[in-house]
């Protein structure tokens, strides 16, 4: 377990020291639309859908409660 | 002379600058995004948990919502509301009476969330929501906070939401209007089979996002999410091995913890690659892990295509078990296959239209994405996913 949480550790510290700085000149590509992380409306409904349908709730997912009109 | 003239100009000129800046300070800008959105869901299957994992699971869902962001100075207001209109022909069977088509149900909820932004990239929000249905009212808080680092290489996020659910029948109703009791089975209301009618949940949820470099972006997701109170549904039957029928009993908490892990990259000039991974965890016993997978490709400045695939597989509850396999002595049951061991797939294609069109010195159509996806379940569950939403902004100068 702790050689587990070791190596997991060494290698998000590797991924996080290889990160370069890019500067703003240099942002054509990080700031497009396509490259944001948040979802549009139909990714949400289709994720609200697996979050009904699945035992699973996904990660950053919209809600684990509330009332889905789902069965 | 020449030397009055240039102090005379220049003494103007700072004038004038100084006071179109003090104008443009009074100037404020209000923007409103509209995104009007429209989900279509049709599903079909045969393990209905209504009829105890046999029998119909049709259902068909209009899902129309309105989203508005309204923007001044440092302040954002988000305001959803929407309805689903909910065609299901399984919930037909909690009484057995067959209506004309099959029974309709009516799902609205709304929230709203106020945001302010601070001058050193932190931000505070914070929350409240509601959503009734026949059988359903919740009330819900939220409250969080994001922070980007000044060389806006890197952010996070982490929010608590909370939400308070009264699962008892008849508010919408026309004979009521109003919460009365639980709905069981028809067959099965000789006794009240759950002592309350509350479900609490909490769900903390936090997030990291990191530039690696000019293509590359991650995001880590982790989420904890603890529910407590009535978590079986009232009217879903069991079946067991010696023909007797109960409705289905599930503890009592539930502890959920998920970790997600996207990865977007901009390849070549016109292709974004954007991957994701979520791992599962719960106190029921189901462990699941999704793959997904989107590429979106710009064929022009306006459009874009979205194919994108998913795959997901879970294991099953350790109370599931199919019509009939249950034993009597067990002191949880369910036959619900959305607990079951199961994978799924879907597959799907999107359309972005983006435009950016203005229509006069005040209103910009943004674009519009429609979305369709077809999802497949390894139990016969099949479905048909349709999403349609147009964005547009609205500004407004005011003055102060």
């Amino acid at each position: 377990m702790k050689v587990k949480f070791s190596f997991y550790t060494l290698v998000l510290i590797l991924l996080f020291a290889s990160c370069k700085t890019v500067k703003p000149y240099e942002r054509q590509f990080v700031n497009d639309t396509e490259m944001q992380m948040g979802d549009d409306a139909g990714n949400r409904f289709n994720h609200y859908v697996h979050s009904i349908r699945e035992g699973a709730v996904p990660a950053n997912g919209q809600k684990g409660s509330g009332g889905c009109g789902c069965n | 002379m020449n030397k009055q003239l240039i102090v005379l100009g220049s003494i103007t000129l700072c004038s004038h600058s100084i006071s179109a800046q003090e104008t443009k300070e009074q100037d404020t800008v209000d923007q409103s995004d509209i995104e009007l959105v429209y989900n279509h869901y049709i599903q079909d299957g045969n393990h209905s948990a209504v009829t105890g994992g046999t029998g119909t699971e049709a259902l068909t869902v209009y899902g129309p919502s309105v989203n508005i962001k309204r923007s001044r100075k440092n302040n954002i207001l988000t305001f959803n509301v929407g309805t689903d209109i909910i065609s299901s022909a399984s919930t037909d069977n909690i009484d057995y009476v067959k209506s004309s088509a099959s029974y309709t149900d009516i799902h609205g909820y709304t929230y709203g969330v106020l945001e302010h932004r601070f001058r050193n990239g932190f931000n505070l929000y914070g929350g409240m929501g509601f959503s009734i249905e026949s059988d359903y009212f919740s009330y819900s808080g939220r409250l969080g906070f994001s922070k980007e680092d000044v060389k806006k290489q890197r952010s996070y996020f982490a929010e608590i939401q909370a939400f308070n659910d009264d699962l008892r029948w008849g508010r919408i109703n026309e004979n009521y209007y109003k919460a009365v009791k639980l709905i069981y089975p028809e067959e099965l209301r000789y006794r009240e089979w759950f002592d309350g009618y509350k479900r609490y949940s909490y769900n903390f949820k936090a997030g990291f996002t990191q530039i690696v470099d000019k293509r590359n972006v991650i995001g880590f997701y982790p989420e904890l999410i603890w529910q407590q109170g009535l978590l079986s549904t009232p009217f879903h039957r069991v079946y067991f091995t010696n023909g007797q029928l109960m409705v289905e009993q599930l503890p009592e908490q539930r502890l959920k913890a998920s970790l997600g892990l996207k990865w977007n990259r901009f390849a070549g000039g016109r292709t974004v690659l954007k991957q994701s991974i979520n791992a599962y965890t719960d106190n029921f016993g189901i462990h699941a892990l999704a793959l997904e997978q989107e590429t979106a490709i710009k064929l022009n400045r306006v459009l874009t295509i979205l194919p994108n695939v998913r795959f997901y597989t879970q294991s099953a509850a350790d109370y599931f078990k199919p019509y009939k396999q249950h034993d009597i002595s067990e002191q949880y049951y369910t036959s619900d296959y959305d607990y079951s061991r199961f994978y799924s797939y879907s597959v799907g294609m999107g359309f972005r239209y983006n435009p950016f069109k203005t229509l006069n010195k005040h209103f910009l159509f943004r674009g519009m994405t429609l979305r369709y996806n077809y999802y497949q379940r390894s139990d016969g569950l099949w479905s048909h996913i349709l999403s349609a939403s147009f964005q547009s902004v609205f500004t407004r100068n005011t003055k102060k």
